[in-house]
């Protein structure tokens, strides 16, 4: 379970200071699926790096999963996100460099997974995303939507506990998003906590429950019934 | 995960294209070029340490004259050879070295062989016993000459002479003298860095017995006064050199007062290790160069090293992004590092083998320009020692700073963008400026180095050198002018005693009215014919020549110098003391030049004593050299029916006192090419890759109207600041390093505003190509194609 009180972010420029986050207190349950939403610079993807163990806030607690880490350095929150989040982006965020194959891989090799489960798992996530066909392939070689089922992969591939998906379908025509969702979707109901933000209420009808946010703070929240 | 990080940075070279060509081929020509360099640094700081007691063995030089006058000469008397070895306690050994000018023409099983004087020496019998780390192939290191008529051989000439090394008890016939010598020893061909380069080794036994034989009035080991000895002496661990210089000074002092003269000022002992860089009176040209080499080879590797990082930053603006996704999905900053490290380790890897290849390319070249007979090789460890080692620096300077740069970038940041490379540019700024003033100081040496070298060649010598050939003819030379005379491709035929740049005796034995009684006043002498003066081109400033008659042999013609030095006034028709005998100035001649720019125009006396030319100098009409010579030719066979006819041109003869001078500044000009074409291809690269970065901007502005020109200012006004910067900087230091280097000449330029502000706009000249190039592709690129790469 993870739990914010109070969390306060400030952009400090030379010129101006933002007020990113104001007072969220937000708490996700084990084997949730929340949507966050909001109209754009209303803090979203500040929160979501900051939940993701990216970014620290300026002010507030964060409880990750029974550790309190407002305060931690970058070194201790790259220890603790390792194999435990996954993340998705709006951009995909592969690396042009390596293949399909090699992107997945990559959480594995950091974790020093074993040569053998590696292969065994990288395998099973492609599989599943159904991009195996396209394993050799470089990243500029694939549709935006294959892209993404890579990306999806490479979140997944660890088996995270917590996955995070910032606008996981913005770059992507309605079938694809729609296939993006789906997979979430069957990942959510195999156990993994997923926080996906978004700008689209029928992606939003895929979690279980919406926050939203304006101007840095938790306005509202629906329920999905 | 090694195989696997090889494979990625493999990968990402490939991925950098021509900016990874760019990278490996400047660092492989770096590479080669200063490893080249520092290999010649390295040779010349080894000569003659491989005397295994090197630190022990001294040579004995002298100090002669005070003030204006002090002259330091590498040799000594041979007498203080064997006082040393007798009377002072404190030494282990002393042995002597003599210049060997009696003979050089060899008879071996009916075969002549003619050797240049240079090759040839006496030596005291125990020299490879005191000066050690000879190797001694056949015979004895103990007792290389078991008699008076041994020699000792090199191998090359044990092959030559006799078609096999093994030639001990084989037998020579000096063909001078009908003596027959037999090999006690041969020796390995002596190494590049021995300052001792014989290569036919006569015992100094066989001079003392020719010195007495010529029916001189002294022993050899009794002329105090012959300072023609280089002489070595091996201490016992511990001992002051500088004790010993005093206590020789001292004996010779006592031996010379029973003597007459005393125009020695003391003994100096110079560490045998330093002979090679520096001069007996404490000058060091040798060593300069080896700094000017040394620091090349620094400012090539600074500059390849900026190169690389310079590239490789700028470059991770584009990795920002890799580097933000892998830490995303896990990679601690010490992985990071080690795949950075992996691809600079794989870059640098390529370079070398690269550079090997190079290095292989430009041996012959190398050896060339060097005059080393042993280029580098590769199965040389110490090769490979310098190779790796230059390598591991390399990796330390370019490899790790960029790695730790790179890896420290703020995820968040860097997949946003460019927020994380702030701090690079500044630095990239900085790199440049320095690698633009190393260059801009490269280009006002090379200047400066090749002016003076060109003032040198086109220096005012006194004299004509053209078309002059010169032969030694002993007692001849009456016959040879009488029968050439009417030879019409000779204009001239004059003698002397010996060839101008050969050395000419010198001596101290001079007196004129109001000498500062006790000076010693030292003055080169030469004898040449009374026509010598106006056929060679010499200038009389004062007085007349040489009248060519008997009157001559009490006739002196003094050169400026020495009438300067001398402190004479109104010097015609006054006496002067030469030899014991009264002469009188007849003329003065204008100085003319036979050393080096070096050395100053030493103070002259000319005479005229026709018993003493031994050497023809014929001057050629310039057409019909091989005629002249030819006709020559015909004359000697007649008189010397036995020996090969030798001549050597002027020109030539002159150009070698330069050649040294020439050799290292060619070297450094190439060098410094080098590095500055290395500078360029590392700013090419940048230029291009800020244009690249910047073609969105550019897009954008050309959209709102902007014009071409106004594009290429824009791109390239912050580089041409950053170079002005680097000129700014490298002008003062350059111009101070270049006034010390040319205090080492006597005869020299000054520096010229001229040269600096041609290096100057030189450097902005190249700078602007290559960053203008860039910049005019960049600004005329399709606006919508530079909108859309992003
Ligand atoms: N690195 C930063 N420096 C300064 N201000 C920032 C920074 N990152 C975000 N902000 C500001 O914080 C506010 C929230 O930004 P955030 O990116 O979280 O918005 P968002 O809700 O994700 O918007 P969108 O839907 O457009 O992605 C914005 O006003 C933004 O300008
Ligand atoms: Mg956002």
């Amino acid at each position: 379970m993870i739990q914010t009180i109070n969390l306060q972010k400030l952009f400090a420029t030379e010129e101006v200071e933002t007020t990113a986050l104001n007072g969220i207190n937000m708490e996700v349950k084990d084997g949730e699926f929340v949507a966050i939403m909001g109209p754009s610079g209303c803090g979203k993807s500040t929160l979501l790096n900051i939940l993701g163990l990216l970014d620290n806030p300026s002010d507030g607690e964060y409880n990750f999963y029974g550790t309190e880490v407002a305060k931690m350095t970058e070194r201790q929150r790259a220890q603790l996100r390792k194999g435990s989040i996954g993340f998705v982006f709006q951009s995909f965020n592969l690396i042009d460099e390596l293949t399909v194959y090699e992107n997945v891989e990559l959480p594995l090799l950091y974790l020093k997974t074993p040569p053998d489960e590696r292969k065994v798992r990288v395998e099973e996530a492609l599989n599943r995303m159904n991009i195996m066909h396209r394993r050799n392939h470089f990243p500029q070689q694939l549709s935006g939507g294959q892209q993404q089922r890579t990306a999806i992969a490479r979140a997944v591939v660890a088996k995270p506990k917590l996955i995070l998906a910032d606008e996981p379908t913005g770059n992507l025509d309605s079938k694809n998003g729609e296939e993006v969702m789906k997979l979430l979707g069957e990942l959510n109901d195999e156990g993994t906590t997923i926080i996906m933000v978004t700008h689209s209420p029928y992606d939003a009808g895929f979690a279980h429950r919406t926050v939203n946010l304006f101007d840095g703070k938790v306005v509202t929240e629906n329920i999905r019934v | 995960m090694l195989s696997n990080s090889l494979k990625l940075a493999w990968r990402n070279l490939k991925a950098g294209g021509w900016y990874s060509v760019l990278n490996v081929g400047g660092l492989a020509v770096v590479l080669a070029v200063s490893v080249l360099l520092l290999w010649w640094v390295n040779d010349e700081l080894r000569y003659d340490k491989f005397h295994p007691e090197a630190d022990r063995i001294y040579r004995v030089n002298s100090r002669h004259g005070t003030g204006a006058d002090e002259q330091f000469w590498r040799s000594a008397p041979a007498p203080i050879a064997v006082a040393a070895s007798k009377n002072v306690p404190g030494i282990e050994g002393v042995t002597r070295v003599a210049g060997l000018y009696d003979f050089k023409t060899f008879l071996i099983d009916g075969k002549t062989f003619s050797e240049k004087s240079e090759d040839l020496v006496y030596a005291d019998e125990n020299f490879l016993d005191v000066l050690g780390g000879f190797q001694v192939r056949y015979g004895q290191a103990k007792q290389p000459f078991p008699t008076t008529n041994s020699v000792v051989l090199t191998e090359e000439i044990a092959e030559k002479f006799f078609g096999t090394p093994n030639a001990v008890g084989k037998t020579i016939t000096v063909l001078d003298s009908n003596r027959v010598f037999t090999v006690g020893a041969v020796l390995a061909n002596l190494p590049d860095y021995s300052t001792f380069q014989k290569k036919i080794i006569f015992p100094m036994s066989l001079r003392k017995r020719l010195f007495g034989g010529n029916g001189q009035w002294k022993r050899m080991d009794d002329d105090w006064g012959n300072f023609s000895f280089s002489t070595y002496v091996k201490l016992a661990p511990g001992v002051d050199p500088a004790t010993i210089g005093k206590t020789l000074t001292t004996i010779q002092a006592a031996a010379r007062r029973s003597d007459g003269d005393g125009s020695l000022s003391d003994y100096r002992l110079q560490p045998i290790a330093t002979i090679h860089l520096y001069e007996p009176d404490g000058t060091n040209p040798g060593m300069q160069q080896v700094r000017m080499m040394s620091l090349i080879a620094l400012f090539l590797l600074s500059i390849g090293c900026i190169n690389y990082v310079n590239l490789t930053t700028a470059r991770a603006t584009r990795r920002a992004r890799e580097v933000g996704v892998r830490k995303v999905v896990g990679a601690e900053t010490g992985q990071l590092i080690s795949q950075l490290l992996m691809e600079s380790l794989l870059t640098l890897g390529l370079a070398l083998v690269l550079a090997i290849g190079l290095i292989q390319l430009l041996t012959p070249f190398y050896r060339n320009m060097t005059n080393k007979t042993s280029g580098l090789s590769l199965l040389d460890p110490q090769v490979w020692m310098l190779l790796l080692g230059t390598l591991l620096v390399t990796l330390l300077l370019a490899g790790v700073y960029p790695a730790l740069v790179i890896a420290r970038f703020d995820p968040l940041k860097s997949l946003r963008g460019r927020g994380a490379m702030g701090g690079q540019a500044r630095l990239r700024q900085v790199l440049v400026v320095t690698q633009f003033a190393l260059a801009t100081g490269l280009i006002i040496s090379t200047l400066v180095i090749g002016n003076q070298l060109r003032y040198m060649r086109e220096r005012d010598l006194g004299f004509n050198k053209d078309h002059t050939f010169t032969f030694y003819a002993d007692s001849k030379t009456e016959q040879f002018k009488r029968e050439l005379a009417g030879e019409s491709s000779i204009q001239h035929i004059a003698t002397a005693t010996v060839e101008l740049t050969n050395g000419m005796g010198s001596t101290s034995d001079t007196e004129w009215d109001g000498k500062t009684p006790g000076r010693t006043f030292m003055v080169n002498q030469l004898s040449v014919s009374a026509n010598f003066i106006p056929d060679m081109g010499m200038k009389l400033v004062d007085g007349q020549n040489f009248t060519g008659t008997p009157a001559d042999s009490t006739n002196l013609i003094l050169n400026e110098t020495a009438i300067r030095e001398s402190g004479i006034t109104n010097p015609i028709g006054k006496r002067f003391n030469f030899h014991g005998t009264d002469c009188r100035i007849i003329g003065v001649v204008k100085d003319f030049v036979f050393e080096s720019a070096r050395n100053k125009v030493a103070p002259t006396v000319l005479m005229s004593h026709p018993n003493w030319n031994g050497t023809v100098y014929v001057r050629t009409s310039g057409q019909n050299t091989s005629q002249a010579i030819a006709a020559v030719e015909r004359l000697w066979k007649k008189y010397n029916p036995q020996y090969p006819f030798e001549y050597s041109f002027l020109d030539e003869n002159y150009d070698r006192l330069y050649r040294d001078e020439q050799r290292t500044g060619t070297l450094f000009i190439f060098f410094a090419g080098v590095a500055i074409v290395i500078c360029c291809l590392g700013l090419f690269g940048l230029a291009a890759y800020t244009a690249e970065q910047r073609t969105k901007e550019i897009g954008v502005r050309k959209v709102l109207g902007a014009s071409v020109p106004s594009l290429v200012g824009l791109l390239s006004k912050d580089f041409l600041t950053l170079v002005a910067l680097g000129i700014l900087v490298a002008a003062p230091i350059a111009w101070w390093a270049m006034s010390s280097w040319l205090q080492g000449f006597i005869y020299r330029i000054d520096i010229q505003w001229w040269m600096i502000a041609l290096a100057g706009a030189l450097a902005v000249g190249i700078a602007l190509l290559t960053v203008s190039f860039q910049s005019i592709k960049a600004a005329l690129m399709n606006p919508v194609e530079s909108l859309r790469s992003e």
